[in-house]
């Protein structure tokens, strides 16, 4: 090693320890470069949307890079999150206590995560193609419940609604046009706390680390591999299903599609933010700057008036810029 | 100097005049605007006596209707326009001619405007006839007189223009003449939605009254009778208070009436010849303005004038009701030219242009024709992977080049319906001039679409809906389909040509359009004196051939047959072939389009498939919202119909053409 290669080195090593770096840079030239070029991106709504529509999808890519942390994913959560829906949906039409409707449709999710882990954790299956199975099942189950069709709340609205997702007004209506801030945003946020707390503060969290630096070393120093790559799973579903509630709160209503793709943009979301797919390396805060740089992406183009199939060829395109420098970056010397 | 050649030429030849002025003049306008308005100069009234109708070419009253229209969507069109009057001497028609002036020049069309120098309705027969002579593409005129109207219209119809009615005219069935729609007032829904407008503002009406000021004229109580039904509606009482034109008496009528029902609080008037009076009595009262402005006492009226566009600006009046004579001139060239060019035809008989509401939001705003306006399209699907919406696109993308305006068309890159939810909330950011959607599901869009409307931005929903009332959302208007007037013509159209029992074969019993549509068509049926039923088949097109033929077996009177769609078209050609009759054995209309009904048309088994003309949903859209932003035209009606589209002999042939871009 010269001293003139020292440096740099140095200075990667030093970023290595920071993986949510390049999200956070990312981030921060796009949204910039939409406030400069796009007519009314710093405006309070547009700022509301990004929050708003980031917060019901990052409380699943919370779940997601957790899972991902641990060296396992799961593609079943668009299928999850369409399920908890319905779940929900079909507990509240049918008169039953809306407690009752959310418990149901929370102890289902995480029912279904727990299936992935304990077929990840005996069979040895590896999860891409056990969650694959369960993605395809899972959106039957949906379908199921609602005989093929939608379920739509129709009755007034109640108050558990207002807990889940109720329109922030009295922020909102500081603005003109009003803005679209709502509680989700807040549940995002306290979502993303305890999960980031969990992962840097607590001993499983280092066991989620372990299990993602690799099974048999982990195994060796005594972390229950099993018990950690179930409990994520079950951590996983029951995120989806919660970001379910959510937006079933507020949209009260809820069609056999919902859901399908969220899994890619979960997994995108946290990739970008320098999780990594082998696993054990990667941040929360990393992930939750991945789906708001993915919000805000979309957001800018409907607002430059930019073709919107062209988001996922600019998502796909940041996805593998990221990967390329987070690898760079990380890579042992 | 435009006179000058006219009176030179006049003099060469009689007839020669009216076709040479045309061609000098519209030479002498060409410097983009392609409107000519031509009036024939005193004494040349005389020369188109009724007698000199038979100049039209003979034999061409003969000819079969066919085609009228070659299959270029670019190809230039010549349009004649008879009115009644004109600019030059009723400023009435000023408006009307800016309209047919400002589609002229979007369109890119040439429109030649004809009209008598003084109100005379022979001599406006006679231009009918003259205009015909000009061979033109379409024919737009007013229907004053449908008896004296008839012959000339009939001629330019048997020859194979088409014909659109403007500002005066019933509807085809009224005036008994078979043009394809009337453009004008909706006296009706005028009352009807005024008093929902009246109910909708003030929580506390006890009691409404109609002031009628021409009891007896047909328009004036059509206009009370929507009003006392929408009250009725309400299970608030209402009742037609009969005025006279004397101001002074009429004033004291109302007066009398008030003191005789103190829980009467609403008041709709007819005009200002209604309103004058009934400013005067409230300015007699002490209390009377205050109430009003209180909104105690709700005050609405059709038409405008200045008094009470002042008094809608102070909030005395709630709304005044405009016909939206532009509407009617842009609205008649635009249908017209979408017949010639794309074989798009007018949805229903009568095509509303009012009521518009003027209301306090905006009374005297200005029109301005070059304003630029920016709309943002959100859908549910998108062209790049659902090919029906290449055509819903290909009319928002020619609407946008007519137009010169600014379109922006989102829609998630899969069936998402949350997506689509988010997709119309970040619209809303970009601060457009108007956002038009698809209400696909009315509960999930219900928030996103109420942000924009509380934004202040206009809203219309296209495609996908049930109109504003239905969907719970105070949205403009919704266009599409209407499943009713589908059936109800089609049940029209197939006893016009013999039917006399009818079956209508649902194979979706339960689904509320296709149930509809049998209503529709029953009813049609029932109207006539005669009877028709629904018979319900399944997807399966085995057993619903065989559930045909046994109906058939069982009622040998059924002579007029009703499908709903490939599901019930397909059993019954299936039925055809087995019991191996072919074109003449059975009427059939059908609604939809596909290959083998294609087929069927072309080979006389089928008379018609409807259409809900999914080009118009996308055109209609940007139109509104650019006639909305631009020169103040409030669409009409909660839905506006852009079917039933008919398909039949002549016109598959342009449809076949053009499908998949344009049908």
């Amino acid at each position: 090693m010269t001293a003139r290669t020292a440096a740099p080195v140095d200075l990667r090593h030093r970023l290595s320890r920071v993986p949510e770096v390049v999200a956070l840079i990312v981030f921060a030239a796009i949204f910039t470069y939409f406030a400069i070029a796009a007519e009314n991106f710093a405006t309070p709504l547009s700022i509301s949307n990004i929050a708003t529509f980031a917060a019901f999808q990052g409380i699943v890519v919370v779940g997601v890079a957790i899972l991902m942390l641990s060296g396992e994913f799961d593609l079943s959560v668009g299928s999850t999150f369409a399920v908890a829906s319905f779940v929900f949906g079909w507990f509240l039409v049918n008169g039953y206590n809306p407690l009752f409707a959310l418990l149901m449709a929370l102890v289902v999710s995480a029912g279904l995560g727990l299936i992935n882990g304990l077929i990840v954790a005996f069979t040895g299956i590896p999860s891409f193609i056990t969650t694959l199975g369960t993605l395809l099942a899972y959106r039957g189950i949906a379908r199921a419940i609602g005989g093929g069709n939608r379920i739509t709340y129709r009755d007034e609205p109640i108050a558990l609604f207002d807990w889940l997702n109720a329109d922030i007004a009295w922020l909102n209506e500081r603005f003109s046009p009003v803005a679209n801030f709502r509680v989700s945003i807040l549940w995002f946020i306290a979502v993303a706390l305890v999960a980031n707390y969990v992962i840097k503060r607590t001993r499983y969290g280092n066991w989620v680390f372990s299990v993602g630096g690799g099974q048999a070393a982990a195994r060796s120093q005594g972390v229950p591999v099993r018990r950690v790559i179930i409990v994520n799973f079950v951590i996983t579903g029951l995120l989806a299903g919660f970001a379910s509630t959510i937006q079933f709160a507020w949209r009260l209503s809820v069609d056999p599609l919902r859901g399908d793709g969220l899994e890619l943009v979960a997994v995108a979301a946290a990739v970008i933010g320098g999780v990594k797919l082998t696993g054990g390396y990667g941040t929360i805060l990393g992930a939750v700057l991945g789906i708001l740089l993915l919000r805000t992406l979309e957001q800018g183009l409907v607002l430059m008036g930019v073709d919107i199939t062209i988001f996922r060829a600019i998502a796909g395109l940041i996805l593998i810029v990221a990967v390329v420098i987070n690898t760079y970056l990380s890579k042992e010397t | 100097m435009k006179k000058e050649k006219e009176d030179s030429m006049r003099r060469l030849h009689r007839f020669v005049v009216l076709l040479a002025v045309l061609a000098l003049v519209g030479a002498a306008c060409g410097d983009g605007d392609d409107t000519t308005t031509t009036s024939p100069a005193p004494g040349d009234t005389t020369t188109a006596a009724p007698g000199d109708t038979t100049t039209a070419a003979p034999g061409d009253t003969s000819s079969t209707v066919s085609p009228p229209i070659a299959v270029d969507p670019d190809r230039p069109v010549k349009i004649a326009a008879v009115q009644h009057a004109l600019c030059a001497w009723d400023a009435f028609w000023c408006t009307v001619e800016q309209g047919i002036s400002d589609a002229s020049a979007l369109l890119d069309v040439d429109v030649t405007v004809f009209g008598p120098d003084q109100f005379d309705l022979d001599a406006t027969a006679s231009l009918i006839d003259q205009a015909v002579a000009g061979a033109p593409d379409a024919l737009i005129l007013t229907v004053t007189d449908p008896v004296l109207f008839k012959d000339p219209i009939m001629r330019a119809i048997d020859q194979g223009i088409p014909v659109i009615a403007y500002n005066a005219g019933a509807g085809p069935a009224a005036d008994g003449i078979p043009y394809f729609t009337y453009l004008g007032q909706d006296e009706y829904a005028g009352g009807f939605l005024g008093g929902q407008r009246m109910l909708a503002t003030s929580a506390n009406i006890t009691g409404g009254v109609c002031i009628n000021h021409q009891v007896g004229s047909a328009n004036l109580d059509a206009r009370c009778q929507g009003f006392t039904d929408a009250l009725s509606a309400a299970g608030v009482s209402a009742e037609v208070l009969a005025i006279s034109d004397d101001p002074t008496a009429s004033q004291t009528t109302i007066s009398d009436y008030r003191v005789a029902n103190q829980d009467v609080n609403a008041f709709l008037t007819l005009g200002p010849n209604g309103a004058n009076p009934f400013y005067g009595w409230v300015d007699e009262l002490d209390i009377g303005r205050l109430s009003l402005q209180a909104g105690e006492w709700v005050h609405g009226t059709f038409d405008t004038s200045p008094e009470i566009n002042a008094n809608i600006e102070n909030g005395l009046t709630l709304f005044g009701i405009d016909q939206q004579p532009y509407l009617q001139g842009y609205g008649a060239v635009m249908m017209a030219t979408n017949i010639v060019r794309y074989g798009i035809t007018p949805a229903l008989p009568v095509t509303a242009t009012g009521p518009g509401f003027v209301t306090r939001d905006n009374v005297g705003a200005t029109a301005d024709s070059t304003r630029s306006v920016k709309i943002i399209a959100v859908q549910h699907a998108l062209c790049a992977w659902d090919a029906f919406w290449c055509v819903v696109e290909k009319g928002i993308e020619v609407a946008k080049g007519q137009l010169g305006v600014e379109v922006d068309v989102l829609g998630p890159d899969t069936f998402d319906l949350d997506a689509t939810a988010s997709l119309i909330d970040q619209a809303v950011t970009a601060a457009p001039d108007a956002i038009m959607l698809t209400v696909t599901d009315n509960v999930l869009f219900k928030d996103p679409i109420q942000r924009a409307i509380d934004a202040g931005i206009p809203v219309l929903a296209y495609n996908a809906g049930a109109g504003p009332d239905k969907d719970g959302i105070p949205y403009l208007t919704y266009l599409g389909q209407d499943e009713y007037a589908g059936g109800f013509q089609g049940g029209q159209r197939l006893i016009a040509v013999g039917g006399t029992t009818g079956v209508c074969i649902n194979h979706q019993v339960g689904s509320s359009n296709l149930d509809d549509r049998c209503q529709g068509f029953t009813d049609a049926f029932t109207e006539a004196g005669l009877s028709a039923e629904v018979l319900a088949i399944s997807d399966d097109p085995t057993a619903s051939q065989t559930t045909i033929g046994d109906f058939v077996t069982a009622n040998p009177d059924i002579d007029a047959f009703l499908t709903l769609g490939p599901n019930g078209a397909n059993p019954f050609y299936g039925y055809l072939d087995e019991t191996g009759m072919g074109a003449g054995d059975v009427i059939h209309g059908t609604f939809d389009l596909s290959p083998e009904i294609v087929e069927n048309i072309k080979a006389g088994v089928t008379q018609f498939g409807i259409d809900q003309q999914p080009f118009l949903q996308g055109y209609g859209g940007v139109t509104a919202l650019a006639l909305l932003v631009r020169q103040n035209i409030v669409p009409a009606l909660p839905v506006t119909p852009t079917g039933p589209g008919f398909v039949d002999a002549s016109n598959v042939a342009i449809v076949e053409a053009l499908a998949g871009q344009y049908r």
